[in-house]
C-alpha cells in the first residue's frame, strides 16, 4: 500500500469514528441545553444499542427487530433514568446531577457486564452496502453506514428543530425555561423528552458502529468522553458538534496511524482540557452556563 | 453553641481513637486488620475530596491521580535502589508540583467546567499509566522492597495498621486546622459568594490553590503507604472504580464534620468486603463493575433521601432524641 493510500485510509477510519463522537455529542448537547444537566451515562446509550442489538439477535430475532428493540430499550432507560434518579433531586446543583449520571453511568455498565458478559461481540451492518475502492485505499460498507447515519441524524434534527411547532418549542426552552413556560410550553415534559432523544440517537450511533468496532460492556465511557469534547469544543450546536466530532475523528485517525494507537484517546482529553482552560482566560466568550 | 455541646465530639473522639489503637489486640484477625489499613489509606483521600468539595465548593475527581502519582513513584524509585522512606517523599513533592501545575489553570474553573476537566485529567492519567514504559504499562511494578528506614522494617498487617492510622489522624488533624485557620475561612467564605469574599480583600485563588495543593500532597503519601503495603502497583488500582468509591464515601459520610468522608469510607470499605462475601456466593460473576451497581444505586438514594449523608442523619436523630427527651421532661 502507497502512502497515499495508507493516508487515505487513515482518513476514512478517521472519519467514521468522528461521525459517530459527533451523533454522541449531539446526545449531549440535546440533554445539555434543554435540561441544563450532563449526562455522563450518554456513551452508555450508544454502548446500550450495540450490546443490546447483539443480546437480541442472540435470542434469535433478525437484525432490523433486534435494532428496533435495541433503541426502544435504550429510550426507556433514559425516560427510566429521568424520571427515577434525577427529576427527584432535592437540592439540584451541577455536582449533584453529575454524581447521580456517573453512578446511573455505573449502574447500566455494570448491570450488562453482570447479565452478558465481558467478551468483545460484533454486530452485523444494519444494511450490505458494497465497499468502496479508491487510491488503493478501500472504504468497507460498514463504514459507509456510519457516515450516512451521521447524515441521517443532521438533516432530521434540522428539519425537526426548525419546520415542528415541538422543535421550535424545546429550542425556546433551551434559550429561557421561564420564558417559553410563560408562552404555554409544557417544560417538564421535555425533559423526560430529551433523555428518550438522547437515549434512541445514542442507541442508533452504537448500533451503526458496533460492526466497525465491535461492542463490549465497558465501550461507553471512552465514546461519551469522546461526545462531550465533540458538544464542547462545538459550542452545543448540532453544527458545530458535527464539525468538531469531525475533526476529533481525522485528529485521532492520523494520530493513530502515524505516531501511536495506544496514545490517541489522549487528543481527545486534552482538546478538552485545552479549549476549558483556554475559555476562562476569555471573559467575554465564557463557557456557556447551563 | 454551648460549651458542653463542644465538648461531646472530643469525648467521642477519644473513644473512638482508643478503640483504634487497642483492636489489633481485640481482633488479632488478619483480615480485619488488612481492611482497616485501606480504610485508613482511601480515608485520607476521601478527606481531601470532602475538604475541598465540602468546605471550599471545588467539586474535583483529581484524587485517584494524586495516589497513583504517589504510588508510582515510591514504586519506581525504591526499585532503582532508592530508600523507601525518601521515595515516598519524593513522591509527594513530585505530586506537589503537579498539584500546583494542575491547580493552577484548573481552579480557574467552576461548575460543569471543573468538574470536566478534572474528569479528563483522571481519564489521560489512567491512559498514561497504562501506556509508559516506566509504570510496567499494563502489568504495574512488582516486587517493590519492604518500607525499612535503617534497621527499622516495617512489615505485616498489624505494623501498616498503626503506621496507615497515625498517617490518618495525622491528615484528619491537619484538614481540621486548615478549616479552622485564615485560608479554610477563607475558602469558605468564596463558596457561599466569591465576589464577595474578593471584594474584602481575600485572594481567593491563592488560597484555594493552596487547598488543593495540600490535599493532593496527603494523597501522594498515601499512595507511597500504599505501594509498599501492597508491594504491587497497577493502573486497574487508580482507575475510573475508585472515583466512584471515592465519591460514595464523600456522599455516604456527609456534610458538617471534616471527618465525616473517614465515616464514609469506613462504611463503604466494609459493605464492599460484605458484598464480595455473600454475593460472590450467589452471583456468577464478582468485580468491581457488579459493586459498582450496587454503589451507583445508593449514590442516587442517598441524592434524593439523604443528601446530608450519615453526619446529617445522625445530627438529625440526635436532635430529635433531644427534642422527644425535653417534652418529657415538662410533661
Amino acid at each position: 500500500m502507497g502512502s497515499l493510500s495508507l493516508f487515505i485510509q487513515y482518513l476514512i477510519s478517521g472519519i467514521t469514528s468522528g461521525s459517530v463522537y459527533a451523533i454522541i455529542g449531539i446526545c449531549w448537547s440535546i440533554v445539555f441545553l434543554i435540561t441544563g444537566i450532563l449526562n455522563f451515562a450518554t456513551g452508555e446509550f450508544a454502548m446500550l444499542g450495540g450490546m443490546l442489538t447483539f443480546v437480541f439477535m442472540h435470542a434469535g430475532i433478525g437484525l432490523f427487530p433486534s435494532a428496533i428493540c435495541a433503541i426502544v430499550a435504550t429510550v426507556l432507560v433514559g425516560l427510566l433514568m429521568e424520571r427515577a434518579a434525577l427529576r427527584p433531586v432535592r437540592y439540584p446543583s451541577d455536582a449533584a446531577y453529575i454524581v447521580i449520571t456517573i453512578a446511573v453511568q455505573s449502574i447500566i455498565s455494570g448491570t450488562v457486564f453482570l447479565l452478558v458478559d465481558s467478551e468483545f461481540h460484533a454486530v452485523p451492518p444494519l444494511v450490505h452496502v458494497q465497499n468502496i475502492s479508491f487510491a488503493g485505499a478501500t472504504m468497507q460498507g460498514e463504514r459507509v453506514i456510519v457516515i450516512v447515519a451521521l447524515a441521517l441524524v443532521t438533516v432530521g434534527l434540522s428539519l425537526f428543530f426548525n419546520r415542528t411547532i415541538i422543535g421550535k418549542a424545546l429550542r425556546a426552552t433551551a434559550i429561557s425555561k421561564e420564558a417559553a413556560s410563560l408562552i404555554g410550553v409544557r417544560t417538564t415534559s421535555f425533559s423526560a423528552f430529551s433523555f428518550a432523544l438522547a437515549g434512541g440517537l445514542g442507541a442508533l450511533a452504537g448500533i451503526v458502529i458496533a460492526p466497525v468496532t465491535f461492542t463490549s460492556y465497558a465501550s461507553g465511557l471512552l465514546l461519551g468522553t469522546k461526545g462531550i469534547v465533540a458538544a464542547l469544543v462545538g459550542g452545543w450546536t448540532i453544527g458545530g458538534t458535527v464539525i468538531a466530532g469531525l475533526a476529533l475523528g481525522l485528529l485521532e485517525g492520523l494520530f493513530g496511524g502515524y505516531i501511536s494507537s495506544g496514545w490517541k484517546d489522549v487528543i481527545a482529553l486534552s482538546a478538552m482540557l485545552l479549549y476549558l482552560t483556554i475559555m476562562t482566560f476569555m471573559p467575554s466568550h465564557g463557557v456557556k452556563k447551563g | 453553641m454551648n460549651s458542653r455541646q463542644k465538648m461531646k465530639p472530643h469525648i467521642g473522639m477519644l473513644i473512638i481513637a482508643a478503640l483504634l489503637l487497642v483492636l489489633p489486640l481485640i481482633v488479632p484477625n488478619a483480615y480485619v486488620i488488612s481492611i482497616m489499613v485501606l480504610v485508613a489509606i482511601f480515608g485520607v483521600l476521601a478527606l481531601g475530596i470532602g475538604v475541598l468539595f465540602v468546605y471550599a465548593g471545588l467539586f474535583t475527581l483529581v484524587q485517584p491521580v494524586f495516589l497513583g502519582l504517589g504510588a508510582y513513584t515510591a514504586a519506581i524509585l525504591s526499585l532503582r535502589g532508592v530508600p523507601p522512606v525518601i521515595s515516598i517523599l519524593a513522591g509527594g513533592f513530585l505530586v506537589a508540583i503537579v498539584a500546583l501545575m494542575i491547580g493552577a489553570p484548573v481552579l480557574r474553573l467552576r461548575g460543569f467546567a471543573l468538574i470536566l476537566s478534572s474528569f479528563a485529567i483522571l481519564l489521560a492519567a489512567n491512559i498514561a499509566f497504562t501506556q509508559l514504559e516506566i509504570t510496567g504499562a499494563a502489568n504495574g511494578l512488582q516486587n517493590i522492597p519492604l518500607l525499612s528506614l535503617g534497621s527499622l522494617t516495617v512489615k505485616g498487617d498489624v505494623q501498616y495498621y498503626y503506621l496507615s492510622w497515625a498517617f490518618c489522624v495525622a491528615c484528619l488533624l491537619i484538614c481540621t486546622n486548615i478549616i479552622n485557620s485564615r485560608p479554610g475561612r477563607a475558602i469558605q467564605a468564596a463558596r457561599d459568594s466569591e465576589m464577595g469574599a474578593a471584594s474584602l480583600g481575600v485572594n481567593v485563588a491563592i488560597y484555594q490553590l493552596e487547598i488543593f495543593v495540600i490535599t493532593s500532597v496527603m494523597a501522594g503519601f498515601a499512595g507511597g503507604i500504599y505501594c509498599f503495603y501492597l508491594r504491587v502497583v497497577s493502573p486497574a488500582l487508580y482507575s475510573y472504580d475508585l472515583l466512584i468509591s471515592l465519591v460514595l464515601m464523600t456522599i455516604v459520610g456527609g456534610i458538617g464534620r471534616v471527618w465525616a468522608p473517614l465515616l464514609g469510607c469506613f462504611v463503604i470499605m466494609w459493605l464492599d468486603e460484605l458484598m464480595k462475601a455473600y454475593l460472590g456466593k450467589i452471583l456468577p460473576v464478582m468485580t468491581g463493575n457488579v459493586t459498582n451497581i450496587l454503589f451507583g444505586i445508593i449514590i442516587i438514594v442517598l441524592m434524593i433521601f439523604a443528601p446530608q449523608g450519615l453526619v446529617g442523619l445522625l445530627d438529625e436523630a440526635k436532635r430529635y432524641f433531644r427534642s422527644v427527651f425535653r417534652s418529657g421532661e415538662s410533661a
